[in-house]
């Protein structure tokens, strides 16, 4: 009976302590962006008063907000193009039996896989030459290369689960393969493609190597970038306050979109590897 | 005119035949059955007429036209799938009328049709409906609303009835029936459940292993089996078998001898009886067959009488009448001996002499 | 597989769709992708500068390794691109180990019923969807020497006597980058491992439960190898993913030699010594490391990537 409490407390114990583990960073962000001035080189463990000034500040004293309209545009300019590219990639790759396709899921797998810094040279030679340098679009196109791979073989998985009576009765109906895919595949992708664009926009929205080699000025920077380069006016004294302030302003909208979604973004995430 | 014919149909994965050079003609109108045990290929050859798989070999032909290479929606043939395999997005009137749409038929006449055919069916009051809505005896309505409406020259059914329950079942099967009657349409209809196979056919194919054991009407197969592996297949329960002897017309076991019709006939054989064939041997008629009853199944209008045979082999019969023997007793048995089937060492039938 | 089967004229519709289908995402990868790499490893025998890109010549091995006045000079006579690399494996070998161990056990805990299971749930997806450049200022505000709250509760608690300069130190700065990383991407691990866990048939539990098995035996005997399959993909993702980091290093310690990572250092040649050819050959070589090590991995574990099981 004793030993069964304390089996149950020290569980407990361990409980607690992981969930603490994981979102105590968050937590501690947010009590140092409610603080400012000197007080912020007090350590305090619980939050002490509520001032906005640092929030003001990542907005006023660099273009925060256009960094993060730049942030929104190009993840959703990607996820649009992933998607639309992906959906039909994805029936070609997941229920047409041709010559090559195993390689061809592999090949695509591979480049979601290997170093961005492999192609960076490479890929800034293409943005230079199509004049995309400190470009939004430019962007948009360089993050292809991780989300597309990934949107097709997550769309593939979910695509090979779809039942093949109801492929082969909408053949028999007289669908053409394009008919097929837009007329009754993807009505029924519609909670795969929520589940792959939501991976898509947190990965695209995430991105750091390609925004920071791949743009230059203050206005066409993504807010990875932007936080990363948040400067005060030395290097040793760096504005901690706006900093945090400006963490918790690009984390908060993601964790409550992952939180609305869980359930999806989870089977997503798990369904290119664990079905496999 | 909307005959199928089947010339050396032959279906191969890689080194495995599934379907081996099997001819096949079905007639305008008719109903034909493939029935066989899971994995004798009666799915792949229909998918095969339907155009859903390739044929490895071989013709195939839809009212005097060869479709071998032909697409599927233009073969004139139209399935009712075992899943039902209703567009879950669509609701009932979209899911019977979408065909119709693909083919850019005119919105009059889609309606027109749909409306009628949602008549015949009854199901007029479901159009609004999404297939989840449904209950499965209705979405299996649906299924073949949308099979009917493309007015195809050929029906194919794959084990439309398995996702029913049992009196949902029977019910379904009269009302197919009811519809083949009235649509007077080609149909090909697989299963596995011998009592549909029965109860529908016009005609039979039994399959086995990729090849053909016996086409015909379903009582010719029951009271004629060709074949061993007909006589075993339909029927239940199965057939019973005895390893005999035959020689002078007497097929003799160790369980006793029973007089054949065969003159012409000597050497190792297979003695078939039916349930309702075998006996108990009753006042002064002598017994035939004598074993040991082992097991009495009551099923309320009959009774199966299970018995182990004096050469150690299993037997059942139906018992009707009286009081059944007791397990542990020893039994007397006695054949109906017009109606006794006999097959040769290769499993095919030794015709009467 | 494929016999020389004849195709109807369905099936080959199928088949040219198809290739269409993959045409505009194959055209796109090429672009961003193919063409990109082979460009790279191209400039890798030159000496292209970012200025002028047009203006290279060819050097042959001149970036990897070769003889100048006498001196070997080039990308295997660097000691600076040996400290990349060695910091690399000692990241990538060190957070994937401790991210594995410990995604096991946050999936374990989550595998039992308990109240507050969901919340635990979503408090796992915290820290993987925060961005990494987020959690690398969280976690060097946190670590930070002076007014750090790690120092601080480590003194509270008399772990520590003097503040720790977890950052500049550079016996310490690598570790400090790997724990960040693990307390990022654990969860990822988990996730998936969970997800293998929830699959498990119960009777094989109920069996050993009824047998009297110790917790542990079961463990060791029948958990790990079911969930085996998942934990050899979960690990290759994670390893090729912690093979070219770059965000966490550059965030959090900037160039400092005792973090650089092949990533950090062939992005410094390129962007900031505009040094296209020794960067690029410093990729290629990140590349090929990569691409070898992952084969060796594949040979030893044979995880099912192909996801092509029907």
């Amino acid at each position: 009976m004793i030993r069964r409490h304390l089996r149950r407390s020290a569980f407990f114990v361990l409980v607690a302590g992981l969930f603490a583990w994981l979102v105590f960073p968050l937590y501690y962000a947010f009590v140092t962006s409610l603080r400012s001035g000197s007080a912020i080189f007090r350590v305090s463990w619980l939050p002490d008063g509520a001032d906005f000034s640092n929030y003001v500040r990542v907005f006023t004293e660099q273009p925060f907000g256009r960094n993060l309209l730049n942030s929104f545009l190009v993840a959703t300019a990607v996820v649009a193009i992933s998607l639309l590219l992906g959906v039909t990639a994805a029936f070609a790759l997941g229920r047409v039996k041709f010559r090559g396709r195993g390689t061809l899921l592999v090949s695509i797998l591979a480049v979601s896989m290997f170093p961005q810094v492999a192609v960076l040279s490479g890929l800034f030679e293409v943005i230079r030459t199509l004049r995309l340098y400190d470009n939004l679009i430019g962007l948009v196109l360089a993050y292809t290369l991780f989300t597309l791979p990934f949107t097709v073989w997550v769309l593939t998985t979910f695509m090979r689960d779809l039942p093949q009576e109801i492929e082969e009765a909408a053949i028999l109906d007289g669908a053409t393969p394009w008919q097929l895919v837009t007329r009754v595949f993807l009505p029924l992708l519609g909670p795969a493609l929520v589940t792959t664009g939501l991976l898509a926009f947190i990965v695209a929205w995430n991105e750091f190597l390609f925004a920071l080699t791949f743009t230059l000025s203050d206005r066409q920077r993504t807010v990875p970038v932007a936080i990363a380069l948040i400067s005060g006016g030395s290097q040793h004294e760096l504005p901690w306050g706006n900093i945090m302030a400006a963490c918790v302003v690009v984390t908060v909208p993601l964790i409550v979109l992952v939180l609305i979604f869980q359930r999806r973004l989870v089977a997503g995430l798990t369904a290119g590897a664990v079905k496999g | 005119m909307a005959e199928v014919k089947l010339e050396g149909v032959t279906k191969s994965f890689g080194r495995t035949k599934v379907i081996e050079g099997l001819d096949l003609e079905i007639a305008d109108g008719e109903l034909v059955v493939f029935v066989g045990p899971s994995g004798c290929g009666k799915s792949t050859l229909l998918r095969m007429i339907a155009g859903l798989e390739d044929t490895t070999a071989g013709e195939i032909y839809i009212g005097g036209r060869r479709v071998t290479d032909e697409a599927p929606a233009r073969r004139g043939v139209s399935m009712v799938f075992q899943s039902y395999a209703l567009y879950p997005h669509m609701k009932v009137y979209k899911n019977i009328a979408f065909g119709l749409t693909l083919a850019k038929t005119a919105k009059e006449t889609i309606d027109e049709r749909v409306r009628r055919i949602a008549r015949l069916l009854q199901i007029a009051d479901l159009l609004d409906r999404y297939p989840r809505e449904l209950s499965g005896g209705q979405r299996q309505r649906v299924a073949i609303a949308r099979a009917i409406v493309r007015e195809p020259k050929v029906f194919l059914f794959d084990e439309p009835l398995s996702n029913l329950d049992a009196a949902l079942r029977a019910q379904t099967r009269l009302e197919i029936a009811r519809l083949h009657r009235d649509l007077k349409a080609t149909s090909i209809y697989v299963t596995h459940d011998q009592v549909e196979a029965m109860t529908l056919a016009d005609r039979m194919v039994v399959l086995n292993r990729g090849k053909v054991e016996q086409v015909g009407p379903p009582g010719e197969l029951y009271h004629r089996p060709q074949t061993l592996f007909v006589a075993g297949f339909l029927g239940s329960p199965r057939m019973n078998f005895l390893k005999v002897d035959v020689a002078d017309a007497v097929a003799t076991s160790a369980a006793g001898a029973v007089p054949v019709d065969v003159k012409t006939f000597t050497g190792p054989a297979t003695l078939g009886i039916r349930p309702e064939d075998l006996h108990l041997a009753q006042g002064g008629t002598s017994p035939t067959i004598r074993g040991e009853a082992t097991l009495v199944e009551d099923l309320g209008e009959t009774r199966i009488v299970h018995v182990q045979a004096a050469d150690g082999t299993d037997l059942a019969f139906h018992h009707r009448e009286g009081e059944p023997p007791r397990p542990g007793t020893t039994v007397g048995l006695v054949v109906t001996s017009n109606r006794l089937h006999l097959f040769d060492a290769d499993g095919l039938r030794v015709p009467n002499t | 597989m494929v016999s020389p089967a004849r195709h109807n004229e369905g099936q080959r519709q199928r088949v040219r769709a198809a290739w269409l289908f993959l045409a505009p995402m194959l055209i796109v990868l090429a672009l961003v992708a193919l063409w990109p790499l082979l460009r790279t490893f191209y400039f890798s025998f030159t000496n292209a500068s970012l200025v002028d890109l047009h203006g290279r010549e060819g050097i042959g091995l001149g970036n990897y390794l070769a003889p100048v006045d006498g001196v070997w000079t080039g990308l295997f006579a660097d000691p600076q691109w040996w400290r990349a690399l060695w910091n690399t494996l000692v990241f990538a070998l060190a957070s994937v180990f401790l991210e594995t161990v410990l995604g096991v056990l946050f999936a374990l805990v989550l595998n039992v019923t308990f109240r507050g299971r969901s919340l635990m749930r979503a408090a796992l997806l915290v820290p993987w969807a925060i961005p990494t450049v987020v959690s690398a200022k969280m976690w060097s505000w946190m670590l930070n020497d002076q007014f750090g709250i790690v120092n601080d509760g480590l003194m509270r608690l008399r772990m520590i006597s003097e503040p720790v300069a977890w950052l500049a130190d550079p016996t310490l700065s690598l570790w400090a980058i790997i724990l960040v990383d693990v307390w990022k991407t654990t969860p990822f691990v988990a996730l998936l491992v969970l997800a293998a866990l929830q699959m498990l048939p119960k009777d094989c539990y109920d069996a050993a439960k009824v047998d009297g098995i110790p917790a542990w035996k079961v463990f060791f005997h029948v958990t790990l190898p079911l969930i085996r399959p998942a934990l050899a993909v979960a690990v290759i993702f994670r390893f090729l993913d912690a093979m070219r980091m770059f965000d966490l290093a550059y965030v959090m310690t900037g160039s400092s030699d005792a973090t650089m990572t092949v990533s950090v250092f062939a992005r410094r040649q390129l962007v900031d010594f505009q040094d296209v050819g020794y960067g690029s050959a410093a990729s290629t070589l990140l590349f090929l490391v990569i691409g070898l090590l992952t084969l060796l991995y594949l040979r030893a574990m044979r995880p099912d990537l192909s996801g092509a099981r029907r």
